[in-house]
């Protein structure tokens, strides 16, 4: 699978990042592309362009608060997760959307 | 002043509460000139658990206070002897505690704290300390990123 994503929690300073670093790592381990965005103190990091949504399979939005840039996604499936399942369970995660999308 | 102190990190630490934690949490930070007003840090500390908790599996804890009460970026390490009851169905032992100033913001301090919390994702670093036998092996691991 192709997938982008984006990360924001309230404070924008640990949760967002742990939730990348998260998905990052379950997307590798189970052999699916994956790029996220965090939306934090920090700003907008590693951005994701147009073009990688258009070319994505699914969103997935592990955010607590309204992010920038929200439209980029529109008419795509999305799936949207707190911010605390992505940290926790992100493998169980990318399996559901696995079982979703065949 | 650097974001990861030695004097900061603390092994088999007692706590029996959260609130314990906390209050141990915002002495070290006034007292370490880091921040002031300690009532005001624990309450910062529960806002945000009030907004979702910061346990997350594995006995460890995240929690974290940014208010204009924070002076400086802080991490503070606490390994705890016990368990110690975070919300009805989590516990946590394991507390890496962040401390973000509330306004005038150093960017560079931000990205450190980030540092830390992909860092709490790695398997090898959380094994590390919980097998440590003093601070001083966590914060080898962790003073690296003082200077990104």
């Amino acid at each position: 699978m192709n997938i982008v994503a984006v990360c924001a929690c309230p404070t924008g300073v640990a949760h967002t990042y742990m939730a990348k670093k998260a998905l990052e790592q379950a997307a590798a381990k189970l052999g699916h592309h994956i790029k996220v965005e965090a939306q934090g103190a920090l700003g907008i990091e590693n951005e994701i362009t147009q073009e990688e949504v258009n070319q994505a399979d699914i969103v997935i939005l592990a955010i607590e608060v309204g992010i920038a840039k929200r439209e980029r996604f529109d008419g795509k499936p999305t799936v949207k997760i707190p911010v605390q399942t992505a940290v926790r369970s992100p493998e169980t995660i990318i399996k559901k959307i696995e079982e979703k999308l065949k | 002043m650097k974001v990861i102190d030695r004097d900061l990190i603390f092994v088999d630490t007692d706590f029996k509460t959260q609130r314990e934690l906390f209050e141990f949490l915002a002495k070290q930070v006034s007292e370490s000139k880091r921040g002031e007003n300690p009532e005001k840090i624990v309450e910062g500390f529960y806002e945000r658990e009030a907004e979702f908790s910061t346990a997350m599996g594995n006995d460890i804890a995240i929690p974290h206070c940014r208010n204009e009460h924070i002076l400086q970026a802080t991490v503070i390490v606490a390994r705890n002897k016990t368990q110690i009851e975070w919300t009805d169905d989590e516990r946590a032992k394991l507390i890496f505690a962040l401390l973000v100033p509330g306004s005038n913001e150093n960017q560079m301090h931000i990205r450190i704290l980030a540092q830390v919390a992909q860092l709490i994702m790695e398997e090898d670093f959380i094994n590390l300390v919980n097998e440590a036998k003093d601070g001083e092996k966590i914060y080898e691991r962790l003073s690296v990123l003082n200077n990104l």
